[in-house]
């Protein structure tokens, strides 16, 4: 009992640290055969942790770890509350997948000598990710900010493709830019309040003579971090990055690493600026809204016009990302539930899509959209997680993306603006076409010679993929445990309590 | 109270879809039919009390609710799904089956939903399970097409929904057309009508099934969407044009066209204009009269949709210029085709006669002079296509025939000759119809003075078919439908637009001497740029990034 | 074509006397016009002939010729 609840106690840092020891013991043992069992049971330990979290913030309400003990002035708090224990929980259980699923993928697609350290890399952009999501201290959400993104940086670069190269470098160049302007904007803010603590800058806000000063933090802060979560038209690294990197980095990057930056955004813009700020004549949830429409439907219509699937699925993340950005700019429950009940829903179905294209790719050597002809003939399991994916991605009802659109709906009409609402579901329309593109090819045309010689995906990879577009279905039906833990993120968000 | 979910109709339906996708063999066939009778059995035996309510999304939902509307076409969609399947035995699809069956349950739901979400979702399941019946024949692109449509008349119910759910909750209740929701609402449901200006659908997608797939695609969607109608916009005014002009579109669609099967589905867009004008009347007898007709159009055209069928399986085509002479080595469907076309038309004696009667009723009791003399005449018209037309092109006139390689088999028979013998029961006794369609019964339907005017119209009609014959006799090809709104013309406006600008061009070269091969490249760059847009140059990118802080401080600084 | 008149002649004598009987019954119009003896047969008529020229103008301007190998291969 004692154990358990010194565990309890220790959970955030456990969170973290299991990836992190997790990676350096992979690339101290540096052996091939042990590099996956040692990842998986990193992720897992994260992930029990993290699963254990939820109860406790479910009893406790905060959860707060002070580093070595020193007081949030001074050291690093870790912080977890209803908002983000439901991004722990999306991140470690997505990685935790995304492991168990790499194992073939990565043997097939990666050097041998470089497979620990693909395992590594892996484990550090976890680790980064969780801790941007666990910390509530600025600068520390800076240091795993770097550090998810260098190891994401080499993820990529590990692509099999040439191309992949240049992605990464593309990344790696935008990427800096956008820690750069985040961290110009946390030190504005440090120079204004004197400390670093989310909470104790919150506290210390109202002190702050000059306003201009602030508003100049806050635009650094959120361009920053709009560069980080790929918000249109700061998009474009995306589609190369996820296009060209190893097919278990992308399941993990797309599911993962644009949610957390995503929950930046919405700590700093609810928790420490408060969303109704006003730029000048500007209001930021306007801006928001703008850009967020512009994601849905522009990239939304890019898609329909790739020819690469793991591209097309790339531009739906774009203008996915455009609808959970929408929910945070409507700044109501409904709204910000349907927000956070996306980050859950588009993590899983991105992944069970990007997982069904990382299998065709290993068995027929290809993800070209005309490769994938009749795919469904020889494949059948790993194109109806696909096809399932596809229809979340629409948004079809008994799918979870119904439940996000469908809340997203309604915090639009809350918010007085029944034209977003027609909007989010007209945009429905565009994935309509580009699902239905897929769909068509996969099921309907006659298979390729790369088809016919394809045989179903192996079963470790197939099992987590089902799983994954399984989930899509079960919460598309009892969407009752993620919507009361995005509920609770939407109204802690608020100002309320749980 | 959950138990009564247990009696929901389309339980075993949606049950028996999935059975029918992993069985196979007689045991495919057995549950294939047994589970629309179960349905029927249950349409009876579900108490018309309040429903089970359930709790999803914080919304309270009644997935199955019944009352007298939904006993009537809970009633016809199991006669139609139980004939359908008992036709479709000798086609051997475990696809189709699957898919018909899921379909059928679907509209069941329609029907039964207690609430607008439920009624959603199952108008969601209706579409895909009737794009999978055209799919299960292989028309891909049609039933893509189709697909795509009811994707977008499910859009627009959807926002209309959501719309409305803010004032007044998910409860099924009359709207009026007075707001944005309630507008919606209306365009998403006449989108499943088939009312102008998307009527095109109907018969771009119908004869794309198969010989036995269209006969469940004539029945649910349709008059799915005039049950929801019914409930949900009973006396909306603007109902009425929209009828009429259903009604006037399905008679000429269908005195043109050449396939059997596209000009049944004309047919179907005709006769639910007649109901839609009814609902647009919105008295008590105008809407029991539109069920009724909704009933009985549903047994009718589903013995028409078997006796093309049957045509076509057995001679390959269903175009009339091929056909003909058929009565004596098809006598089955030649009767089965007079009975239902006669029922179309009205003729005494018939079921039609007795729906038709009560629609006609409704409109002179409302006074409402241009739709009654509108429709009257549109009776005479039909009895041109479904009557006389049909018929005598397709089996009666004298032709060398066809050689019929596929008889009819006892199945199909059975189901041609039950469609058949209901329709006839409920003409000679009207009655059997009144009994369960509440609100009917005071129409005169068997009396001499109604009798003769019928056979009047009937008879007029007829003289004019034999007089102009020739005008009349079908030609290969196609009519230009209202689906050249979005086949057609928005290639022509790009046309017409680049034709245009390329002018403007050209007149501002003229002025400017700009060489318009660089303005072209501009613009080509430029579509490039938005089409792939994940090729952009990192500057590009840093460049966006640093321009939208820029602005942020700019405007920070102002 | 001798049958054809035939038929006609039959059909014309079949109006006649529908005619002839409507005469001898009992009205209920609801508009007045519909219950004078013979209005139906002329209204059905009148009716079909205009539906007729209806349909056969709109197929002068809007119905295509084809051949049947073409109507065929329209589907898909």
């Amino acid at each position: 009992m004692s154990f358990l609840a010194a565990i309890d106690q220790h959970l955030p840092v456990i969170v973290v640290l299991a990836p992190l020891l997790g990676a350096v013991l992979v690339a101290l043992v540096r052996v091939e055969i042990a590099s996956w069992p040692i990842a998986v049971l990193a992720a897992l330990i994260s992930a029990a942790a993290a699963f254990r979290l939820v109860f406790v913030v479910e009893q406790l309400g905060v959860v707060s770890y002070r580093l070595g003990g020193f007081a949030p002035e001074l050291g690093i708090e870790y912080r977890v509350d209803a908002v983000n224990v439901l991004i722990l929980l999306v991140v470690t259980a997505v990685s935790l997948v995304t492991l168990l699923y790499a194992r073939q993928s990565v043997a097939a697609e990666i050097d041998g000598g470089r497979v620990p350290w693909f395992y590594a890399m892996m484990l550090v952009a976890m680790a980064g990710l969780l801790g941007m999501a666990i910390t509530g201290d600025a600068f520390n959400a800076f240091v795993f900010l770097e550090i998810s993104s260098l190891s994401t940086y080499t993820l990529i670069a590990l692509g099999r493709d040439r191309r992949a190269l240049v992605a990464a470098y593309q990344y790696l160049i935008v990427g800096t830019i956008g820690a750069t302007f985040y961290v110009i904007g946390v030190g504005l803010l440090y120079l204004a309040t004197g400390t670093l603590n989310l909470a104790l800058i919150v506290e210390r806000l109202p002190d702050v003579v000059s306003p201009r000063a602030l508003i100049a933090a806050e635009a650094f802060i959120l361009v920053g971090i709009a560069l980080k979560l790929a918000l249109f038209p700061l998009h474009a690294w995306l589609p190369n990055a996820y296009g060209y990197a190893p097919s278990a980095a992308t399941v993990l990057l797309a599911s993962t690493a644009t949610k957390v930056a995503v929950y930046l955004m919405a700590r700093f813009l609810f928790g420490v600026f408060g969303i109704h700020v006003e730029i000048g004549p500007v209001s930021v949830t306007g801006v928001l809204i703008l850009l967020s429409l512009a994601a849905m439907f522009v990239a939304s219509l890019a898609a329909v016009f790739q020819r690469d699937v793991k591209r097309l699925l790339a531009f739906s993340s774009v203008a996915q990302i455009g609808y959970i950005t929408l929910g945070l700019a409507l700044a109501n429950p409904a709204g910000l539930t349907g927000a956070f009940l996306h980050i859950v829903n588009h993590a899983l179905m991105k992944g069970a899509a990007f997982m069904a294209i990382g299998a065709v790719l290993l068995r027929c050597g290809s993800s070209r959209l005309d490769d994938l002809a009749g795919i469904g003939r020889t494949m059948p399991a790993t194109a109806v997680a696909l096809t399932i994916a596809g229809l979340g991605l629409i948004g079809v009802p008994g799918t979870s993306g119904f439940v996000s659109k469908w809340y997203l709906v309604l915090g639009a009409f809350d918010d007085g603006k029944g034209w977003l609402a027609f909007m989010i579901v007209a945009s429905s329309v565009i994935a309509v076409l580009y699902v239905g593109r897929l769909l068509e090819v996969v099921w309907f045309r006659e298979p390729g010679k790369a088809a016919l010689a394809a045989s179903e995906a192996p079963l470790s990879m197939l099992l987590p993929t089902l799983l994954l577009a399984g989930l899509t279905i079960f919460f598309g039906i009892d969407a009752e445990m993620p919507a009361r833990l995005a509920g609770a993120a939407a109204t802690v968000l608020l100002g309320g309590h749980p | 109270m959950a138990e009564t979910l247990l009696l929901a109709p389309w339980l075993p339906l949606i049950v028996g879809s999935l059975l029918v996708a992993v069985l196979r063999g007689r045991v495919q066939d057995i549950v294939f039919v047994a589970t629309p009778a179960l349905a029927l059995i249950l349409v009876w035996s579900l108490p018309q009390t309040a429903g089970p309510d359930f709790n999803w999304l914080g919304l309270t939902l009644t997935p199955v609710v019944s009352d007298s509307t939904a006993r009537l076409f809970g009633t016809a969609f199991a006669l139609a799904a139980i004939g359908g399947a008992i036709f479709a035995l000798p086609q051997r699809s475990s696809a189709e089956r699957a898919a018909a069956l899921l379909y059928a349950g679907a509209a069941q739901g329609v029907i039964f939903a207690g609430d607008l979400v439920t009624l959603f979702l199952f108008w969601e399941v209706m579409a895909i399970g009737s794009a999978l019946v055209i799919f299960s024949n292989g028309a891909s692109r049609a039933g893509l097409r189709y697909a795509l449509m009811h994707a977008f008349g499910g859009v627009l119910f959807f926002a209309g929904i959501a719309a409305s759910i803010g004032s007044g909750g998910t409860a099924i209740r009359p709207f009026a057309a007075d707001s944005i929701g309630s507008l919606l609402m209306l365009a998403g449901i006449l989108v499943n009508a088939g009312a102008p200006p998307v009527s095109a659908w109907v018969a771009d997608a119908y004869p794309r099934a198969s010989w036995s797939g269209a006969v469940f695609l004539s029945a649910f969607t349709t008059k799915a969407a005039i049950a929801v109608l019914i409930r949900l916009f009973p006396g909306e005014a603007a109902l009425i044009p929209v009828g009429l002009i259903m009604a006037v579109y399905g008679m000429i669609y269908a005195l043109l066209e050449n396939d059997i099967r596209r000009m049944l589905s004309y047919s179907i867009v005709g006769q639910v204009g007649f109901m839609v004008v009814a609902i647009g009347i919105g008295t008590p007898l105008a809407l029991a009269a539109a069920g009724a007709h909704a009933f009985v159009h549903i047994l009718y055209k589903g013995l028409l949709m078997m006796a093309a069928g049957t045509v076509l399986r057995a001679t390959g085509t269903a175009r009339l210029t091929a056909l003909g002479g058929l009565a004596r080595s098809m006598p089955f469907a030649t009767c089965a085709m007079i009975v239902g076309g006669l029922s179309l038309s009205a003729m005494p004696l018939t079921a039609g006669f007795v729906s038709k009667s009560a629609i006609m009723q409704a409109l002179a009791d409302d006074h409402d002079a241009v739709a009654w003399f509108a429709l009257t005449a549109i009776s005479a018209g039909s009895m041109l296509y479904a009557g006389l037309r049909l018929p005598w092109f397709a089996m009666l006139r004298p032709s060398t025939p066809r050689p019929a390689t596929l008889q009819a088999t006892p199945a199909m028979k059975l189901a041609m000759g039950g469609a058949g013998l209901i329709l006839l029961a409920i003409g000679a006794a009207p009655g059997l119809l009144m009994r369960f369609v509440p609100g009917i019964e005071s129409v005169a339907v068997l009396t001499s003075d109604h009798i003769l005017f019928q056979l009047q119209l009937l008879v007029g009609a007829s003289i004019c078919f034999v007089l102009f014959l020739r005008l009349l006799v079908p030609h290969a090809g196609t009519t230009v439908d209202t689906d050249w709104l979005w086949r057609c013309l928005p290639q022509l406006l790009v046309k017409a637009g680049s034709a245009l600008s390329r002018q403007v061009l050209a007149a501002l070269s003229l002025k400017s001497r700009v060489d318009t091969r660089k303005i072209q490249a501009i613009s080509e760059a430029w579509v490039q740029r938005t089409m792939h847009a994940g090729n952009w140059r990192t500057g590009d990118i840093a460049l966006v990034a640093t321009a939208l802080l820029g602005i942020c401080l700019l405007i920070a600084a102002m | 074509m001798p049958i054809a008149r035939l038929v006609l002649a039959g059909l014309a004598g079949l109006l006649a006397a529908l005619i002839v009987a409507d005469m001898f019954v009992m009205h209920h119009p609801a508009f007045g016009i519909d219950g004078t003896p013979g209005f139906a047969a002329i209204f059905g008529l009148v009716a079909s002939a205009a539906a007729i020229a209806l349909a056969f103008g709109w197929g002068q301007i809007a119905r295509r010729r084809e051949t049947a190998a073409e109507e065929e291969g329209r589907d898909g």
